[in-house]
């Protein structure tokens, strides 16, 4: 390989960059916009989940009930109906997604501490909230009885009950549960799939479509050398990305590092030059600008999103699928990255997903240079 | 780059050796074989789709033959690729460099790439800028160069390693003379640095200048020698009628003479025949009964175009002239009186683009059943016109009416009534040949039992009754130019805008062009045509030259030759005309000295004096094969003198006077 | 006008189906992507990986650890001997969670103490975590509660405890299956990824090559050149839809409970605004990487921000009112109404009165910019 050559492919491709500003601050705003929206806007925790009550009751004990609902930050009671049709109603159009009945002899029944039936009806159309949302409620439901009988046992003179048994809650790595410090370290990953494969697809396509192709074959070019050469803007882009997207996690959503820095670095080099040469393989295999963006979207992109344990916890899926994503390389990248964001742990743990990403890389580079046919057909 | 390892002189650069190459079921290239030697040019010439492209590209080593061999500087091009591509330069046919680089950096790509050390390149970027007259534009934007700025470039990024061969794809394919000439100069000068060139034309003059030429047909070479010796193969000897009516002479004559075939060429009717006093006996009897004007009958050299008609034309595999009469019915639902009816009328119009005008008021008329020719230099605004006209592009000022329609508020109108045929190519690469004629025929509001009949015209018009299932992108250029027109002129309209129609288009299917917009023209079709072939402007009725977005000259062919034209020209006739080129010019009361065909054009005020030192000038340098004659001026001669005038007007009013 | 329009029809469907990789694309990856996510998009925690390292090793303890393995919730996956065995087992991402109960917590729970144990959960998964911990907070609760029963009864008193059942009923939905859920989110998702960047490229494409420059001096309008262009992308995407419906049907066995001819005329809808934006789009653009790239910063924050997989709720309020101007937003809302809950425009109207203001928006602005392009 002629490093001069590859560098004046690289040089030249850097030009097409800057002339194209457009695409070039798209490849910027597109990784500014999805940090800011996982950093501000999205989180699959509940809050203010829109409820709507049919209180039967009517006591003082229901309203209680309802302000422990009230209080909580996971609830939000939008109004109070009498008669089902009003929840039916509610429910749907979507405006509610939890509605609680409250029974006509709620209050004599606790009175009496006789068992007693509130119901839970959610919306079982958008089912992950709804059975998140309805879990909560039973737990405040459990918790109000926990109260009252409390206050019975006090009543009846036996002074203040000691709960026997008392749980004291650590979460390491993360010990407020913000989900910006878990999100924030899997958009990078998110960031450089769209960067560098959406990128990258259209690169050697572009060159066939407009007929330069032709003229490059011509020279003393190297099919390598062209393939490599084109790489490297891009790969400065996707790392450009990449500290935007650590110092806006650590400036903008406080998100701090607590592993090395440099490590972090190193790696998504390591992912990204993976995720590069996987574009450049679409790219060269399919020889279409349109159908290379669309495999890269849904060969690189979805998979990222979905099956990398990014949002979508790996273990909470079903075998065959967890199995599927021992292929997607972010699995292993995300993996890494908190590793080193949160947990602040380094190679001597993280090594076994580090080698599967160089495994990953290196494939991917000799994928592109075999698919690569350097001649006309 | 490596000057240890020169091939010997005398073993050829360039050698094929039974080259093929077969694309499915066709055969492309059928056991190509032919040398190069240093410091030859080679011409390879044939109709559209005869393999001359496959060649190249197999002697490139950008595509692998199927069978046989061939050596570039003694290196084979399948197992010694990298070798190869070090001594060689290509030129695609199609644009090949970065449209948003500029000049400058898509040169120093290409340096870098050939791996030209840093001390030799800025002495030959230096000198390939000078040689190739693109000093004043190295920071512009590839994509924004005039087409003959692009093939200029395009050849000095091919040229920057000096290499020892060089593969010229088409590459003066919609080029104006001027920029031709100029490309010209550069390969000569290339060829006394002992640089093999192998080139494929469109146009014949050019390879009347080849030192050797291949004439290449359905995959194989049938003819290989010099020009003369090729010339030879023609049978019969060739009578030239000059006429203002060629056209309408040829007319008259077809028919009634025998003999083996008669064709138009620019200004001139050749008529091949056997026996050339009874020929011209007759002829002039037909003539005189018609009453045409006659300039001059004489016997002439064939030309290498002569032989190419000849020996190509009455081959199977091209389309024959038969479906004129077919075309004649097909037109026959606008066939009109010939009236004095104006189709095409602007006023003073104007187009800007930011700061730049691209056409400075303008004003002309097109009368109706006219073929008014649209000529200039590259970049001259000839497109924007037709755009303008065409209702694509709004003007900035001035007015102007196509079938009577304001081309600023009736443009909806206006596309009912026009055909056009833009410079791209641009139909569908990705449709088959009749999903394309299906397509533009539908839009055009055609169906059911009229669309069939246009289907089958197109197709046979275009030539491609064996290609009418192909997927247009494997088509040949030519093959596509054709498929073009086809479409653009599927529902008969009575006014027809061809940018740049016969572009690429070999000699035999350009007639077939010509002959088509006779034939439309006859019918009372208002044809609008813009063209880089000189001989092709003859055959208006009218032209308008243009340069720098302004109109420079107007009138019919005649008329520009006899009357905008100052200067004399002198027809010298000799070895070697380009080596003469150079010190011709020097002469005392020579303006210029320019190849044209196989001689020389030297452009003078005063003919008789320059024809003294002319004379003079050859008896010192003992050449003695030369004939020298004063001419009418051809169009060539006209187009070049018109806005050579136009620079140095512009020099003395002290204004740069770059050409765009 | 319609032979015209048809021209443009047969046109593009021979120039999108011709290559069969994109025929592959068109109707075989939407299948397949949803098959993958119905199954893969849940964020039910389940099976949580524990350890437990049990200083107190008594009976007490014991019945703790049993109490948190009777449901399905958390495994004990191994068990530690000290506490310097902790930071490695959640380092290595062996275990989510420790269960570490400390030696003395049986005697605490039998004299009047209150004894406390740690549950140290892995938080580099916020989401699974707080879940598991809800959960965990269920069982001690339950547990406590148990043990102060028994507490209790030692003293001699029995009581029985305020009991407050809920009985949780999911509507629409009854078994809370993701892939109810799923089936319409992943429709208007890929109807909006297909139909936006299928068209805007394609337009794109024409101007790269400058056959556009050809058809627009024919006698075709722009807006006859626009529905063609347009129409295939259209009825790709309603055939794409019925492909996805059968496969939800036959694979899923989900079925469209509410009306089917009126899921397809509000799809209408929501087809002919993405046409607006891609025309937007590709009026803009000049390349179809650029046409892509735009496509997809649209895409993107339009499919997040459309409740998808984030339930609008949770989003800030100034989020939340940019979502009103997100078309798939309200054509999931119109989707899920007609799917799942049978619903009709009784209900859905203020939604689908939203979703048609703004294709219309789409499409004035777009047919606006594209005059100005073709000049």
């Amino acid at each position: 390989m002629n490093l001069r050559r590859l560098a004046a492919v690289a040089r030249k491709e850097t030009l097409h960059l800057i002339r194209d500003w457009r695409s070039l601050t798209l490849a910027l705003a597109i990784p500014l916009i999805l940090i800011l929206l996982y950093g501000y806007a999205l989180t699959l925790d509940l809050r203010q989940v829109p409820t709507v009550v049919w209180d039967q009751s009517k006591t003082s004990t229901s309203r209680e009930l309802l302000s422990l609902f009230q209080n909580s930050p996971s609830f939000s009671i939008r109004g109070y109906y009498d008669s089902f049709t009003g929840l039916q109603k509610e429910l749907d159009s979507g405006r509610a997604m939890i509605a609680l009945v409250i029974p006509a002899d709620f209050a004599n029944k606790v009175q009496a501490a006789k068992p007693v039936k509130i119901q839970i009806i959610g919306d079982g159309s958008d089912a992950n909230t709804s059975r998140l949302s309805m879990n909560y409620a039973a737990a405040v439901a459990g918790l109000f009885a926990r109260t009252v009988a409390a206050e019975q046992m006090q009543l009846k003179g036996r002074g203040e009950l000691k709960p026997p048994v008392e749980m004291k809650e650590r979460s390491w790595y993360n010990p407020d549960l913000r989900s910006q410090n878990v999100l924030i370290p899997g958009i990078i990953a998110l960031v450089m799939i769209v960067v560098a494969a959406m990128l990258t697809s259209t690169t050697i396509a572009r060159e066939w479509e407009t007929g330069t192709m032709e003229q490059l074959i011509s020279t003393p070019l190297r099919a390598p050398e062209l393939i490599f050469g084109k790489v490297v803007p891009y790969f400065v882009i996707g790392m450009t990305d990449v500290v935007m997207a650590v110092l806006m996690g650590k400036y903008i959503f406080a998100v701090p590092i607590v592993g090395s820095t440099l490590l972090l670095f190193a790696m998504s080099a390591l992912f990204l030059i993976g995720a590069l040469f996987f574009g450049m393989t679409l790219s060269i295999t399919l020889k279409s600008q349109v159908l290379a963006n669309q495999i890269a979207i849904v060969a690189g992109f979805l998979p990222t999103l979905l099956l990398s344990g990014f949002v979508f916890a790996i273990e909470n899926m079903p075998l065959p699928l967890q199995l599927i994503t021992y292929i997607v390389p972010a699995r292993y990248f995300i993996a890494i990255l908190r590793g080193i964001y949160l947990k602040g742990i380094g190679l001597e743990i993280l090594w076994a997903d580090a080698l599967f990403l160089g495994i990953y890389s290196l494939f991917m580079i000799i994928r592109a240079n075999r698919a690569f046919k350097f001649k006309l057909e | 780059m490596q000057p240890n390892t020169t091939t010997p002189e005398n073993l050829p650069a360039i050698e094929a050796d039974g080259l093929s190459k077969t694309f499915g079921e066709v055969k492309a290239v059928d056991r190509l074989t032919l040398q190069v030697y240093p410091g030859e040019i080679f011409g390879l010439v044939g109709p559209d789709g005869a393999g001359k492209s496959t060649s190249l590209r197999m002697l490139a080593s950008i595509m692998d033959p199927s069978s046989g061999s061939a050596r570039i500087a003694g290196c084979d091009v399948s197992r010694e690729a990298a070798k190869v591509k070090e001594h060689l330069a290509y030129m695609s046919q199609q644009f090949g460099l970065y449209r948003d680089l500029t000049v400058q950096e898509n040169i120093d790509f290409y340096a870098d790439l050939y791996g030209v050390t840093q001390k030799g390149r800025k002495a030959r970027i230096e000198e390939l800028l000078d040689f190739s007259h693109m000093r004043p534009f190295v920071n512009r934007r590839a994509g924004d160069l005039s087409g003959g700025m692009k093939q200029k470039l395009q050849l000095a990024c091919a040229l920057i390693h000096t290499p020892k061969v060089l593969l010229l794809d088409e590459p003066t394919n919609g080029v104006d003379p001027l920029s031709r000439r100029d490309f010209w100069r550069i390969l000569h000068r290339l060829r006394q640095d002992r640089v093999s060139i192998l080139l494929t034309t469109a146009y014949l003059d050019e390879a009347e200048r080849c030192d050797r030429v291949g004439l290449i047909n359905q995959g194989r070479i049938i003819a290989v020698g010099t020009p003369e010796e090729i010339k030879r193969l023609m049978q019969g000897r060739i009578l030239t009628i000059r006429s203002n009516e060629a056209r309408k002479i040829l007319a008259i004559l077809q028919g009634r003479l025998s003999t083996i075939s008669a064709n138009v060429f620019g200004d001139t009717v050749h008529l091949v025949c056997r026996d050339i006093e009874e020929t011209e006996k007759l002829a002039r009897q037909v003539i005189q009964e018609a009453g045409y004007p006659v300039n001059q009958i004489q016997e002439a050299p064939p030309t290498l175009e002569d032989v190419f008609v000849s020996v190509l034309g009455h081959d199977g595999s091209h389309p024959t002239r038969k479906p004129l009469r077919q075309q004649k019915q097909a037109f026959a639902s606008h066939a009109a009186t010939a009236s004095r009816e104006i189709a095409v009328e602007v006023q003073h119009l104007t187009r800007r683009f930011d700061s730049f005008i691209a056409v400075d008021d303008m004003s002309f008329q097109v009368q109706r059943g006219q073929i008014f020719g649209f000529l200039g230099p590259n970049g001259a605004g000839k497109s924007t016109t037709i755009r303008m006209l065409c209702g694509l592009l709004r003007p900035s000022s001035g007015n102007g009416t196509v079938a009577g329609f304001n081309i600023r508020t009736e443009t909806e109108e206006i596309k009912l009534r026009i055909g056009y045929m833009s410079q791209k190519f641009s139909l569908y690469e990705d449709l088959t040949v009749e999903e394309n004629i299906d397509f533009y025929g539908g839009i055009y509001g055609l169906s059911g039992n009229r669309l069939d009949l246009r289907r089958d015209w197109a197709v046979e018009m275009a030539g491609l009754t064996e290609h009418r299932k192909s997927l247009t992108a494997v088509l040949s250029g030519g093959w596509k130019q054709r498929l073009a027109l086809a479409c653009a002129i599927l529902h008969e309209p009575p006014i027809v805008f061809l940018d740049e129609p016969t572009s690429g288009v070999d000699p035999l299917s350009r007639r077939r062009f010509w002959d088509l917009i006779y034939s439309m023209a006859d019918q009372g079709i208002t044809v609008f045509v813009t063209t880089h072939y000189m001989e092709e402007a003859e055959y208006c009725d009218r032209i308008a030259l243009i340069y720098g977005g302004k109109m420079i000259a107007a009138g019919s062919p005649l008329e520009l030759k006899t009357r905008s034209m100052q200067d004399e020209i002198i027809d010298l006739r000799c070895p070697d005309p380009q080596a003469l080129a150079e010190p011709l010019r020097l002469l005392p009361g020579v303006r210029d000295a320019a190849l044209f065909g196989s001689g020389l054009h030297i452009v003078t005020a005063d003919a008789e004096a320059a024809r003294k030192e002319i004379n003079r000038f050859l008896q010192e340098n003992s050449i003695a094969e030369a004939t020298l004659a004063t001419i009418l001026p051809s169009m060539e001669d006209v187009f070049v003198s018109l806005i050579e005038e136009v620079d140095r007007r512009n020099l003395s009013a002290d204004q740069p006077g770059d050409r765009p | 006008m319609l032979r015209r329009i048809q021209r443009m029809l047969i046109k593009e469907f021979l120039q999108m189906l011709r290559d069969p990789r994109m025929r592959v694309v068109i109707f075989g990856v939407p299948v397949i992507q949803m098959t993958i996510m119905a199954f893969a998009l849940t964020t039910d925690v389940m099976n949580i990986r524990t350890a437990v390292l049990d200083m107190d090793k008594t009976p007490a303890s014991r019945e703790l650890i049993e109490s948190f393995t009777a449901g399905n919730y958390f495994r004990i996956s191994s068990y530690l001997q000290s506490d310097r065995e902790l930071s490695g087992v959640l380092d290595r991402g062996d275990v989510r969670a420790v269960l570490q109960i400390p030696s003395g917590f049986g005697k605490d729970i039998h004299s009047e103490r209150t004894a406390t144990f740690q549950l140290i959960t892995d938080g580099t998964d916020s989401n699974s975590t707080a879940i598991a911990l809800g959960y965990a907070g269920m069982i001690v609760s339950e547990y406590s509660d148990a043990r102060q029963m028994d507490r209790l009864a030692r003293k001699g008193i029995t009581t029985k405890p305020v009991q407050i059942e809920t009985v949780s009923r999911a509507w629409f939905n009854p078994n809370q299956e993701s892939r109810f859920y799923y089936v319409p989110s992943l429709i208007a998702t890929m109807l909006f990824i297909f139909s936006l960047m299928l068209t805007s490229i394609g337009i794109v494409r024409e101007k790269e090559i400058g056959t556009i420059e050809q058809v627009m001096v024919t006698p075709i309008r722009s807006l006859e050149f626009i529905l063609g262009k347009t129409i295939p992308y259209m009825i790709t995407g309603y055939i794409s839809m019925t492909i996805m419906l059968c496969v939800a049907f036959v694979v899923f066995d989900v079925h469209v409970r509410g009306s089917l001819p009126f899921l397809y005329a509000v799809t209408g809808i929501y087809l002919v605004g993405n046409m607006g934006l891609a025309l937007i789009i590709s009026g803009s653009a000049s390349t179809q990487q650029q046409a892509l790239l735009t496509s997809f910063l649209v895409l993107m924050p339009s499919v997040m921000l459309s409740g998808f997989m984030f339930p609008l709720n949770n989003m800030p309020d100034p989020v939340r009112y940019a979502t009103l101007f997100n078309p798939m937003r309200w054509y999931l809302e119109i989707l899920r109404g007609i799917v799942m809950k049978d619903v009709g425009l009784a209900v859905l109207w203020p939604a689908i009165t939203a979703q048609a203001g703004l294709s219309l928006t789409f499409l004035i602005v777009a047919a606006a910019r594209f005059k100005k392009t073709l000049s």
